[in-house]
């Protein structure tokens, strides 16, 4: 029961993060590939705080999501100077220098030897240890990123951010400063990675570089796209299903090592099907901005 | 410093090399394609199957290489990505596919050969040669030769061919190329196989110097993008400029900070050129400035 439970604190936390690509690129369809980098901001964050200084999660996660805001404003004034698969590589860029800087500064994060002892959330005194009661903490803070996403997507920012996806031109020519508008949704999309990241941190208790990689933005990339762009439910489902159905794995009794490397080849061709798929029905997806 | 000098041509060769392959791949198609990487790598795999485990020469070792390259290169375009961008107008829904079908490539060699660097070679430890007072190895030496050979002949290749020229018109304006009678489809398919060949090349011989494993291809991929974009698309002579300054940033980087820190300066010097000269050395418009 203990790893049913544990599989939901995962589907959850993977869940936020598939929301937090949502706002950042979702609702725009410009595909960006450094939300891995976002998330491992906040777990960092977290970790160096609650391990140097010994402060509770209620401090530790605000600065985290001011610290992956920051990280994500210098990366979002450079790659929104770029349009779609220019967008994408600069973010992969991106992805890839927030990796290097994880693993190389060493004052800082130990690099790859990570930080271990990361201390339990206290709640009221009482340390959440179980998982039953991290399954419930990570519902509480998902409907709470719910929240915030779904009431943004119905926002004004919201509707502009829809209407850049369709007809970005059409949008400036109302007089929207589409710039800004994508540069907001970037850093508050950035800003929302940082939540799970914080959770995630305090809930292994020890994190390293190697959970922040550009494989871990493809998987997130891969729930968003299964879930649909822009739509805030199938990030769950999505969630569920791509950690969900691979552990079936583990009844047909293939090796550890082998296992991992099946995974994530189920993960591509399940992405390369979804692609396929929505391009076939002409999904959202599919839809250029400024097209008629 | 003479050895530092060999360095960076040494980089630069591998980094050159990769550029052109990337570019046969992504001048007729005008889409990035992640997926290069692992078929790259799928050739130096092939290298070393041929080599170490069939006891081939290396040179014929290498011929298998690229071939198995070119035509899983060419499979994967006609089979995915093709049929994606003729399917869709989002130029990002082929790039994603790619970046999944490298995930699945990847893996696949990483659960058919591990994890572990692989040597080309007899295992022991060869000598290097030594040249008034340069240190340097077989292998580097021909992944010089081979690299001034592969971009001599590709640039003449394609501005003095019937096919380069068919390949540069379906580049910057395939419908024109259409009522021309070229056959764009074909030409694609048949760029996109050469390039995924010397892709193969390329992490063959990168293999036989520093060893093969499965994340060669992206290490390569990114060597080849950059210098591609820096070097601005067009003419392929070009990519020289580009080969050479990312071989002085990455080997300054590691003389005066940590060689580990190599990836992210290829990658800040991308985006410092996205930034200020977005069009690179040859002034070539790409989309990459927001409209």
């Amino acid at each position: 029961m203990d790893y049913v439970l544990h599989l939901l604190v995962f589907v959850l936390l993977y869940g936020m993060i598939a929301l937090s690509l949502n706002v950042a690129s979702g609702f725009t369809q410009l595909i960006s590939l450094a939300q891995a980098g976002f998330f491992g901001v906040g777990a960092y964050t977290t970790a160096i705080l609650a391990t140097r200084f010994g402060w509770p999660l209620w401090v530790n996660l605000p600065l985290g999501m001011a610290a992956a805001g920051l990280v994500a404003l210098p990366v979002a004034l450079v790659a929104l100077r770029t349009v779609e698969d220019y967008f994408i590589i600069c973010t992969m860029g991106m992805g890839v220098i927030l990796f290097s800087v994880m693993n190389n500064w060493m004052d800082l994060t130990r690099g790859p030897r990570g930080i271990p002892g990361i201390p339990p959330v206290t709640l009221f005194g009482h340390p959440v240890t179980a998982k039953w009661e991290w399954v419930l903490l990570a519902a509480v803070f998902y409907a709470g990123v719910f929240w915030g996403a779904r009431n943004l997507k119905r926002s004004a920012l919201g509707r502009v951010l829809v209407a850049i996806s369709e007809d970005e031109i059409f949008c400036q020519s109302l007089g929207k400063n589409v710039g800004l508008v994508k540069l907001q949704s970037f850093v508050l999309g950035a800003m929302l990675a940082a939540v799970p990241g914080a959770l995630y941190a305090h809930y292994v208790s020890y994190i390293d570089p190697t959970s922040f990689t550009i494989n871990e933005s493809i998987f997130v990339l891969s729930i968003i796209i299964l879930g649909g762009m822009g739509n805030l439910w199938g990030s769950l489902a999505a969630a569920a299903f791509m950690i969900l159905v691979p552990e079936a794995l583990r009844f047909v009794g293939l090796p550890g090592g082998v296992a991992a490397n099946v995974r994530q080849m189920l993960y591509g061709a399940s992405l390369v099907l979804v692609v396929f798929w929505q391009t076939r029905s002409g999904a959202r997806a599919d839809t250029a901005p400024g097209q008629v | 410093m003479e050895q530092m000098v060999f360095n960076v041509l040494l980089a630069a060769s591998l980094n050159l090399l990769a550029a052109v392959s990337f570019t046969f791949v992504y001048l007729p198609t005008r889409a990035f394609n992640i997926a290069h990487a692992a078929v790259s790598v799928i050739g130096g795999y092939a290298c070393y199957f041929a080599f170490s485990r069939l006891s081939l020469p290396m040179p014929i070792a290498m011929l298998c290489a690229a071939i198995t390259s070119g035509v899983v290169g060419a499979l994967i375009e006609d089979a995915a990505l093709r049929r994606l961008r003729e399917q869709s107008r989002s130029t990002w829904v082929s790039l994603v596919a790619s970046i999944a079908l490298f995930t699945v490539g990847i893996n696949l060699i990483s659960l058919l050969f591990g994890d572990d660097v692989k040597v080309l070679g007899s295992g022991s430890v060869g000598s290097s040669q030594s040249w008034f007072g340069l240190f340097f190895t077989l292998p580097q030496m021909v992944m010089v030769a081979v690299c001034a050979l592969v971009f001599t002949t590709a640039s003449l290749f394609t501005q003095n061919s019937n096919f380069g020229r068919k390949l540069i018109g379906v580049a910057f304006n395939p419908d024109l190329a259409e009522i021309f009678g070229v056959h764009s489809r074909r030409v694609r398919l048949t760029a996109v196989a050469i390039g995924s060949a010397l892709g193969g090349l390329t992490a063959s011989l990168a293999a036989w110097d520093t060893g093969l494993h499965p994340g060669l291809g992206f290490r390569l991929l990114v060597a080849g993008i950059v210098t591609m974009i820096i070097s601005g698309v067009g003419m392929l002579r070009w990519l020289l400029g580009g080969a050479f300054l990312l071989a002085v940033a990455q080997n300054a980087a590691a003389y005066f900070l940590d060689s580990k820190w190599m990836d992210a300066v290829a990658f800040f010097i991308l985006i410092g050129f996205l930034i200020w000269k977005p069009l690179g050395f040859s002034g070539r418009r790409l989309k990459k400035v927001e409209v």
